[in-house]
């Protein structure tokens, strides 16, 4: 058995849809206060609206400073500045005396933060967020005794 | 006095004052006032650290002295200096030491003078069990605290002393006690012996190491163990093959899918001893050709000069009316090294269909790309430094030698037509020394330090990458490794596969 709506409540129900339907839209018109930003979407490289000094370079040129560490004995050994420690990827290997200050401009990639300065056994991780870096041989040393 | 002189010439000289050995002795003055340089030299200490002169605390002599923690025992191991490997020598290992306080109480203040030979089996340290040879030691009932400094000496064993066959040694002060506060000042420690710790190899024992060609380099160091003419390698990029990609539609704009030439590449830079560029491998990998242009590529070494290549080799060329090589493979009126890889990349590459382009569309076949292995030899004694080699790679348009596309303000060699530069859509200007810009600052062509897939023919860059116009629109500061495979970074449905 199906139940049957009288008049009365169908004049009722009407009015209530009417009314909801109009609160739906006049809430689907608002904006919220506080909508997320959404990326663009591409529109092409031909679009791309870029800086007039950039220079579209995936890669950075950086300067590295290596103190030398004056030492008792002429100390020569390899110094190398590599992406990763171990393996062949040295950006820079050349020979050096450990006591000699030495200067190395080198072209890495743009995105690599850190490098791998490695003379012989000493071995030190570098930021290269900035165009100049200095390093030096010196150990880390527990703190002075207070 | 001495020691004044001493220091003023190695702050001087140096900017670092410094255990040194004089003749046949080793010494610690202290006056580095830095702990780490005294350790990276091999020193090293326990509970003992480097103090400045104050009027609380005056220094023995010069600025800086040594202080050691308040001793609790008698082992040797609680508070020491020890020396860098050795060759001991006859004589008398001599220091200053006081006790740092009159007022403080103390049990038992000792003074214990040891060895240590080497023992290879111990591989961190190669050091060998500790052996006392002497000590000299005070109590509180005979000593009272002296504050005033006393010069101590103790004979080197003649166990350790080997003129015939000589091995290293380290020699440890320890400064120990019981009872009390009182702490030990010291300074002036001079042992005879000269130095024979390497610190580039974790202060083992300096020893001299294989060098079968002689170039001063270690075999163990060297790529080149046995030709004295070369010693290393590096490389650009690293760990991997870059990627150059090309439009070729210059002046005008193209479709932006950067794939007419991709070409990959690795720089390997073989030094010698002395740093200086000797030699270079270029590998020029070309993956794909979606051009219908018969373009040719190039590489010019801005700074340096065609005089200091002696030879190039590995040129795919052949003989065409507009390219003329000197005898040393570079390319003849153009001063700079510059280097005509092909003059027609499409005969290296050829398309698998007439009519079609090379690993850019679907349902082509597939091409196998082939390496050129470029060789470039330069002038031995031309001084070729690492960082002058740059490379300048461009693409020659179509058989036409006047017309070149390079990367962003790289210069064109002096073989382009400069009247083309700032036609069409290029807003190249030579007096601003700005170069291969469209008038919408955009490039013709890319070189990303990875190597990294390129688009289907006609599909836009950027939408295959999906990060790059975040970067191009920041200037190049967030996004720089827009071109890795990254989750979300690429739409692989615009990459290219086979």
């Amino acid at each position: 058995m199906k139940h049957k709506l009288n008049p009365m409540q169908s004049k009722k129900l009407g009015k209530y849809i009417a009314i909801g339907t109009l609160l739906f839209a006049i809430n689907a018109c608002t904006k919220p206060a506080a909508e997320t930003p959404q990326p663009a979407e591409p529109q092409g490289f031909s679009k791309l609206e870029v800086a007039s000094n950039f220079d579209w370079k995936n890669s950075k040129t950086i300067t590295i400073n290596v103190t030398g560490l004056p030492t008792n004995e002429p100390i020569r050994s390899t110094l190398t500045m590599s992406r990763h420690s171990g393996g062949n990827e040295d950006f820079y290997a050349g020979s050096h005396l450990m006591s000699e200050n030495v200067s190395v401009t080198l072209r890495i990639p743009a995105a690599q933060d850190s490098l791998i300065v490695r003379f012989g056994t000493v071995q030190k991780t570098i930021s290269v967020k900035t165009r100049t870096v200095t390093v030096d041989y010196l150990p880390t040393i527990e703190p002075d005794i207070p | 006095m001495l020691k004044k002189i001493l220091v003023g010439f190695f702050v001087a000289f140096t900017g670092f004052a410094q255990a040194q050995s004089q003749s046949q002795n080793l010494t610690l003055n202290f006056e580095s006032g830095n702990r780490a340089i005294e350790t990276g030299n091999c020193w090293a200490f326990g509970a003992m650290s480097y103090y400045t002169s104050s009027s609380s605390i005056p220094s023995i002599t010069g600025a800086w002295s040594g202080r050691s923690n308040s001793p609790t025992n008698l082992d040797p191991g609680a508070c020491w200096i020890k020396t860098p490997w050795i060759i001991p020598q006859s004589g008398n290992i001599t220091f200053n030491i006081r006790f740092e306080s009159a007022n403080a109480t103390y049990t038992t203040r000792r003074i214990i003078v040891s060895y240590i030979p080497v023992n290879p089996a111990n591989f961190n340290t190669n050091e060998g069990a500790l052996v006392r040879f002497d000590s000299i030691t005070y109590t509180s009932t005979t000593t009272a605290s002296f504050t005033t400094p006393r010069a101590l000496s103790f004979q080197v064993p003649s166990a350790i002393v080997n003129s015939s066959n000589p091995q290293p040694y380290k020699i440890q002060i320890s400064l120990v006690g019981t009872g009390g506060t009182v702490r030990y000042n010291i300074d002036d420690l001079v042992v005879p012996g000269t130095y024979q710790a390497d610190p580039s190899n974790g202060c083992r024992p300096l020893v001299s190491r294989p060098d079968a060609d002689g170039d001063g380099v270690a075999d163990t160091e060297d790529d080149f163990p046995n030709d004295a003419t070369l010693a290393y390698k590096s490389f650009y990029p690293a760990s991997t093959f870059g990627t150059y990609l090309f439009e070729d539609n210059w002046p005008m704009q193209g479709d932006y899918d950067f794939n007419d030439l991709v070409l990959g590449y690795r720089y390997e830079y073989r030094l010698n001893s002395q740093n200086k560029i000797v030699s270079m491998q270029v590998q020029l990998v070309p993956r794909a050709l979606g051009a219908a242009f018969n373009n040719g590529f190039g590489i010019q070494f801005d700074n340096i000069n065609q005089s200091d290549v002696v030879s190039v080799t590995g040129a795919r060329t052949q003989p065409v009316f507009w390219l003329s090589t000197r005898a040393n493979g570079t390319e003849n009126g153009v001063q700079e090294a510059n280097i005509i890889v092909s003059d027609n990349m499409s005969r290296i590459m050829p398309p698998p269909t007439p009519g079609r382009f090379v690993n850019t569309e679907s349902g082509v076949p597939y091409v196998n790309p082939d390496t050129i292995v470029l060789v470039i030899n330069f002038r031995p004694g031309s001084s070729v430094d690492y960082e002058y080699v740059v490379p300048n790679p461009y693409l020659l348009i179509n058989g036409d030698r006047a017309r070149e596309i390079h990367l962003v303000d790289n210069k064109p060699t002096s073989k382009m037509n400069i009247q083309l530069l700032g036609t069409g859509e290029d807003a190249s200007s030579v007096t601003n020394r700005t170069y291969f810009r469209s008038v919408n600052k955009l490039p013709w062509a890319l070189d990303i330090p990875a190597f990294v897939p390129h688009t289907f023919e006609r599909t836009d860059i950027t939408t295959a990458y999906l990060r790059l116009a975040d970067w191009a629109r920041s200037n190049g500061t967030s996004n720089q490794d827009w071109y890795e495979d990254i989750p979300a970074y690429r739409n692989v449905n615009n990459i290219y596969r086979r």
